[in-house]
């Protein structure tokens, strides 16, 4: 680079020369020299010029090693290297113009930052202390949209020692002379804490230290309230972070034994995973006794500021919004401070060397009681004016007092006017119209509430209730509230928890409870279509209302079928939406029945309206009438109703046998092996109720009625497998219309049977014709006069008895003779294949012999309108049956052979 | 020995009045069959193989119960007693000392064998107690509000730590939809319940959580555990008693079905009541219908089958009675009696063996640290521990033992009551 340039030094010094000549032109002819002594000649024109002439030179790099070419570069072409040594340059714009640089590089080439995070944070930590405002706020922006989330991915103890420096360079800046810097370094440290709460631990002594030091500083005070916004919801951050810690301190107690109990037993060990969370070790490092006592002066303070600031609020005429807010993350620092404290007083202590830890009752009356009692004069200071801000404050004030409710007494404050306060905040809730904030700050007073109902004075326990039922009542379903107002009203409700009705048993209180009670079946209903997640928990609710009040009054709770459907007084049913439920509902919901017996014979046949329908997943059906059959046995239900219900739900159930009829239509899935199960699981029930014909005997009304109606094929089948399992040889069934039935039960079945066998021999339909024939063969088997006249019955419709013919059938009556006889001899082959039979058929001997008579009278070809083809049917149906009829044993050969010889 | 093993029996009782019938487990023969017994599940008890038990149900429309005592070798009721409820689950604690009933207006009974008396009545739930178990000195009761809770003997018993006691009892369990039905208790204070839910659920004692819940395709009746593998049978509704697992493959974590390993099929209707024998090669399972069978563990394979009776079997047991020195039997008190001498009679000492420290039960605590510091001084650490075996000993050793026991018990508990008073009024 170097030489061009002395060539160019080399030329500017040549074109002087021409000019010397043309002055010497003018007038002389020879050149005059003059030569001075100690003048410097002037260097001949032929010369060679040596001299060298050369300019100091920056070279940006010195090192051949860096290479610019393929390293990463900003805008400006710095490295990250350079970049960051700038940021220590005295010249607060050079800092800025890195800063920004860094930024720029950062988002260029994402892989620097990942390589070379550490050393990022080890150069940039040192700007927490800036004096420059502008390099601070890019510090901060940088750590927390880039670097910190880089960091998070590493491991902990890389971070740790990172994490290191940094905070000590924040603790620094905390308290440093320039308030600004100390501001800051509260704004990173919040930063810090929110994004890696682990390493808070360690610091919690000094930052505690450092916060009291700052909201004590009457400086800030005075002047920038406005500013100790951030300070505030970092101790906001910090506090939650402590809070949770202690809280983790009791569950790491519990996993200590846990531990200890591994030790021990060595034979449970494999039982169970054992997982302990090793992240509470970090809880456990705590100081907690001298934290809660710069907590206590951190009460003080934020006592006396939220005094002197709500003073100003209230003087000024309009409220802006920072210092409103300053002051509610003031109110929620107590908050926290006051539940930290509560957890602490609360806490047991297992170990026996520690008889009384100094944190007892008398410890949070005398730190944290003399100090809130200034709070209470500042919320009526609050409750004059009618905003809605000052109304969130009062609410956040009634949450800090609502906590400590336990603690305290009559010295602070009457109870009766607290109670006052509370209940006048829940009826002014109501006319809040930004819901969102109310939802916020109400759910905790909610939660509250059954400990203060719980302790209140016996007189403002109403006005109390009246307050909450109200709120309760006018609280939407899918309003965010509803599952903390569940929460309370279980909490009230159940005797389990603190029961306010348990020890008194006054009517006023028990009208609330009554009252309460009342509006769940409604919320329940409601709830289904907007807030699905809270069916869950109502239905939770009413399950163990339901358990734990055996006594109860279930009037309340009649909306409660409508879950199930509603009957009209037509007697049609129409379903509610108990079918569409999630699945762990629908069991709740049917759990809860069995502890509403009261209200089970109005659900009952709302019921079963939803258990036949197709919508209903099988195993929810199964579990009903298991649930109905523990119901009845624990003697909640009587047998009439649960009589019905079974013999309901065989005689209705749709089955759509799909596999049977087109094998590949996956839309139509047969649930006959539903109904199947269904039909094992109802014959136990009722083998488990007592003595089968007793029970038949009550069944029976019913039993005949659904028969007589004539369900489908399955159905009648599902009832005669009832009869039979209950007492097949009762006499009930030696009944002309009974035998009817059967007889043209049978006739259908086979009928559907020849119908398919004609395209071909199917094995599915041959078993199922005897799935279907089964329950009659045993009835036949126990009760030979009912074959006996069943089989008269099938002789008259092959001889073709007009007036039985109409009323046998449910299918179109099989007007063709060969039909006719094919469907009778094929039922009987049947039964003759049945070898436990054979004793019985013989009794029917006679009507067999009369049956094939008449087919061979038929095959007489003196009778008309009896074509060919139908002949040999007729013929073919004939020797099969007089085959199986000669295997009875029961004629004389001869006999039988007669007949056909006759042919 | 000259002596021959003792005789193991089979008992089985039926809510129809069918009496307790007993087999001998190795002939199978029929032995005596005590009249009459109608009692509902879980309400057969043995009192610690001296003498039976039984809680009789009501008859329909009545409201009291009976219990009755059998002596061994005499069918008939050698006493009935009144309690002032029906009783509907009964349990005698293992050296046969009380007997604890589960009332069906859910209330507790603790009685005194011995002489009869009441010691303590106390509200437990909401609905009729379902069944019981004894976990060392915590009892486990169920009931059909579907709550499980834990109590602590020594805190019922003792006044003092009552009033002290934040709840009276030591962990409430909410987590059955619907009537618990059968507890048992394994090594390690693991408790397994069944439930009308369709759930098994397994709990740790000493942890206060629900380990692990199983679902089943029908309702749980009863359940034994396997004392020698970490397996449970689960007696259902549909007539299958479900072999499952304990413990949970990690691998398999999620579902539930991976833990029933298998099902023993041979009962044509519901099992309502199981039993293992001690050594767990036995199962015995009792149904709706009427029969008792003997399984084999191993093979799974039934070994005998007898016939208790038409209507559905509710209690099984197996016992290996004790003909001896049975002292005479006092009726159970229908009240308590307003004696002060009985807190200090009313003390259990907790087995050392199976003791597990429960957090939160300073009791536990406390007498763990007392014991401990009786091991350091070697003789009655020795003694301490010949203590221990006294169930493994022979006959011969037996009372030996057993006077030393009771001698070692005395010392103990009254150091232990005399600290304890101390420590609480400094």
């Amino acid at each position: 680079m170097g030489r061009p340039k002395g060539g160019a030094g080399a030329s500017s010094s040549s074109s002087k020369k021409p000019k010397q000549k043309q002055k010497q032109r003018g007038g002389v002819d020879f050149k005059k020299y003059k030569h001075k002594v100690g003048r410097k000649l002037p260097p001949p024109k032929n010369a060679t010029n040596t001299e060298i002439k050369s300019k100091t030179i920056v070279l940006p790099e010195q090192s051949l090693a860096t290479e610019r070419a393929g390293v990463a570069v900003n805008k400006r072409g710095l490295t990250l290297r350079e970049l960051l040594q700038q940021t220590v340059h005295y010249n607060a714009n050079v800092r800025r113009a890195a800063m920004s640089g860094i930024k720029d590089i950062v988002v260029k080439h994402p892989t620097e930052l990942k390589l070379h995070k550490v050393a990022m944070i080890e150069k940039l930590q040192e700007r927490i202390c800036d004096t420059d405002k502008v390099v601070r706020e890019s510090l901060y922006n940088m750590l927390q949209s880039m670097i910190f989330p880089a960091l998070k991915e590493d491991n902990a103890i890389s971070t740790r020692s990172t994490l290191f420096l940094l905070m000590a360079n924040i603790l620094n800046g905390m308290t440093h002379l320039s308030i600004d810097i100390q501001l800051m370094a509260f704004r990173f440290l919040e930063l810090v804490v929110l994004n890696f709460p682990s390493s808070f631990s360690s610091y919690a002594e000094q930052v505690f230290n450092n916060f009291v030091a700052v909201l004590s500083n009457d400086r800030i005070n005075l002047h920038d309230r406005n500013k100790l916004n951030s300070v505030l919801s970092g101790l906001g951050h910090c506090l939650s972070l402590f809070s949770k810690a202690t809280e983790n301190d009791g569950t790491s107690d519990r996993q200590f034994f846990a531990r200890h109990l591994q030790v021990h037993n060595h034979s449970a060990r494999e039982l169970w995973k054992y997982t302990a969370e090793e992240d509470n070790s970090g809880a456990r490092s705590f100081a907690i006794p001298n934290l809660l006592v710069k907590l206590q002066s951190l009460v003080q303070i934020l006592v006396n500021s939220v005094e002197v600031s709500a003073s100003e609020l209230c003087a000024k005429s309009a409220i802006d919004a920072q210092s409103s807010e300053a002051l509610l993350s003031a109110l929620h620092c107590l908050d926290i401070i006051c539940r930290i404290f509560i957890h602490e007083v609360k806490k047991p202590h297992f170990k026996f060397s520690i008889s009384k830890t100094q944190f007892g009752p008398d410890w949070l009356r005398s730190s944290l009681l003399i100090h809130l009692k200034n709070l209470w004069g500042v919320k009526r200071l609050f409750y004059e004016k009618g905003d809605e801000k000052f109304f969130i404050f009062n609410l956040k004030i009634a949450e800090i007092f609502l906590c400590l409710s336990e603690w305290i007494d009559n010295t602070m404050f009457p109870a009766e006017e607290f109670c006052h306060f509370v209940s006048s905040l829940f009826s002014k809730a109501k006319t809040l119209r930004n819901k969102d904030i109310m939802e916020m700050y109400l759910s905790p007073l909610i939660t509250c509430i059954p400990g203060l109902v719980f302790n209140a004075p016996y007189e403002s326990k109403g006005y109390l209730l009246e307050a909450f039922t109200d709120a309760f009542r006018g609280c939407k379903v899918d309003c965010k509230l509803i599952l903390p107002y569940l929460d309370a009203v279980g909490e009230m409700l159940l005797p389990e928890k603190k029961s306010i009705w348990a020890a008194e048993n006054d009517p006023g209180m028990l009208s609330y409870h009554d009252a309460l009670i009342h509006e769940l079946p409604q919320i329940l209903l409601e709830s289904v279509d907007k807030a699905p997640s809270v069916t869950k928990v109502v239905l939770e609710l009413l399950l163990r209302i339901g358990q734990y009040f055996p006594t109860m009054d279930f009037e309340n709770l009649r909306p409660f079928i409508k879950l199930f459907g509603v009957e009209s007084s037509s007697g049609a049913v129409e379903l509610g939406p108990f079918v569409n439920l999630p699945h762990d509902c629908q069991e709740l919901a049917i759990s809860c029945l069995y502890y509403f017996p009261k209200l089970l014979p109005d659900i009952i046949r709302p019921l079963a309206s939803c258990c036949l329908s197709d919508a209903l997943e099988p195993l929810i059906l199964f579990r009903t009438v298991e649930i109905l059959q523990s119901t009845y046995k624990a003697g909640n239900l009587q047998i009439t109703e649960q009589l019905s219900f079974l013999a309901l739900l065989i005689a209705r159930f749709r089955v759509h046998p799909g596999h049977l009829i087109t094998p590949g239509d996956p839309t139509k899935l047969s649930n006959w092996a539903t109904f199947k199960s269904l039909n094992r699981l109802i014959l136990t029930s009722l083998s488990e109720m007592g003595d089968g014909s007793l029970v038949l005997e009550l069944m029976w009304n019913n039993l005949s009625n659904v028969i007589a109606q004539k369900p489908s094929m399955h159905n009648i089948n599902g009832l005669f497998r009832i009869i039979v399992t209950l007492d097949a040889g009762t006499s009930k069934l030696i009944n002309e219309d009974v035998v009817k039935l059967i007889a043209g039960y049978l006739v259908d079945a086979s009928l559907d049977l020849s119908k398919t066998i004609e395209v071909g021999f199917q094995p599915d339909k041959t078993r199922l014709f005897q799935y279907f024939i089964k329950p009659c063969t045993i009835i036949f088997d126990k009760n030979d006069k009912v074959l006996c006249s069943t089989l008269e019955m099938l002789k008259s419709f092959v001889t073709g008895d007009d007036d039985l013919f109409s009323s046998l059938s449910n299918l179109n009556t099989p007007g063709e003779l060969s039909c006719r006889v094919c469907v009778v001899t094929t039922i009987l082959i049947f039964l003759c294949n049945d070898q436990k039979l054979h004793r019985k058929l013989s009794f029917g001997k006679s009507v067999i012999k009369g049956i094939l008579d008449y087919i061979r009278h038929q095959l007489d070809s003196s009778v008309p309108n009896v074509t060919y083809e139908e002949k040999q049917k007729l013929k073919f149906a004939f020797e099969q049956l007089k085959t199986k009829a000669l295997q009875l044993n029961c004629w004389d050969r001869s006999e039988i052979e007669g007949l056909s010889t006759t042919k | 020995m000259a002596t021959p093993p003792p005789k193991q029996l089979v008992l089985a009782a039926s809510s129809a009045d069918a009496g307790v019938a007993s087999w001998d487990l190795r002939t199978g023969a029929e032995e005596i069959r005590h009249r009459p017994c109608a009692s509902r599940p879980r309400a057969l008890a043995s009192v610690a193989d001296r003498f039976l038990a039984a809680a009789q149900a009501p008859p329909s429309g009545s409201n009291s119960g009976t219990v009755h005592f059998y002596h061994w070798d005499k069918p008939q009721v050698a006493v009935k007693s009144f309690p002032a409820e029906p009783i509907r689950a009964l349990i005698a604690d293992q050296e046969g000392s009380y007997l604890i009933g589960g009332g069906s207006n859910g209330n507790l009974f603790l009685w005194e064998v011995a002489s009869g008396e009441l010691l303590h009545t106390w509200f437990a739930h909401y609905r009729a107690v379902r069944c019981l178990t004894l976990y060392d000195y915590l009892l486990v009761s169920g009931s059909e509000d579907g709550g499980i809770k834990v109590w602590d003997l020594i805190t019922v018993l003792d006044e003092q730590s009552r009033l002290e006691a934040q709840t009276p009892y030591l962990y409430s369990f909410n987590q059955h939809a619907l009537p618990v039905t059968d507890i048992a208790c394994f090594l390690g204070a693991i408790v397994v319940s069944s439930s009308e839910d369709q759930t098994c659920k397994i709990w740790s004692l000493s942890e206060g959580r629900m380990l692990r819940s199983i679902s089943f395709p029908t309702s749980i009746d009863s359940v034994a555990l396997d004392p020698r593998s970490h397996v449970f049978y689960a007696g259902g509704r549909d007539g299958k008693i479900y072999v499952t697992a304990m413990g949970v493959d990690i691998s398999s974590h999620g579902s539930d079905d991976s833990s029933i390993l298998g099902a023993l099929d041979d009962h044509s209707k519901g099992v309502t009541s199981l039993a293992s024998s001690t050594d767990g090669l036995l199962l015995v399972s009792g149904s709706e219908d009427g029969n008792v069978r003997v399984w084999d563990t191993r093979s799974q394979q039934v070994t005998r089958k007898f016939k208790h009776s038409q209507g559905p079997v509710t209690n099984v047991l197996i016992v290996m009675p004790k003909r001896v020195n049975v002292p005479p039997l006092h009726p159970l008190r229908k009240l308590c009696s307003a004696n002060g001498k009985v807190e200090t009679r009313s003390v259990i000492l907790p087995r050392p063996e199976n003791d597990v420290p429960i957090p939160g039960n300073r009791t536990s605590i406390f007498m763990e640290r007392y014991f401990d510091e009786l091991q350091k001084y070697g003789g009655s650490s020795r003694l301490f521990d010949s203590g221990l075996n006294t169930q493994n000993g022979t006959h011969s050793q037996q009372g030996e033992w057993k006077g030393r026991y009771l001698e070692l018990q005395d010392l103990f508990v009254h150091e232990v009551l005399d600290q304890m008073a101390s420590s609480r009024n400094p």
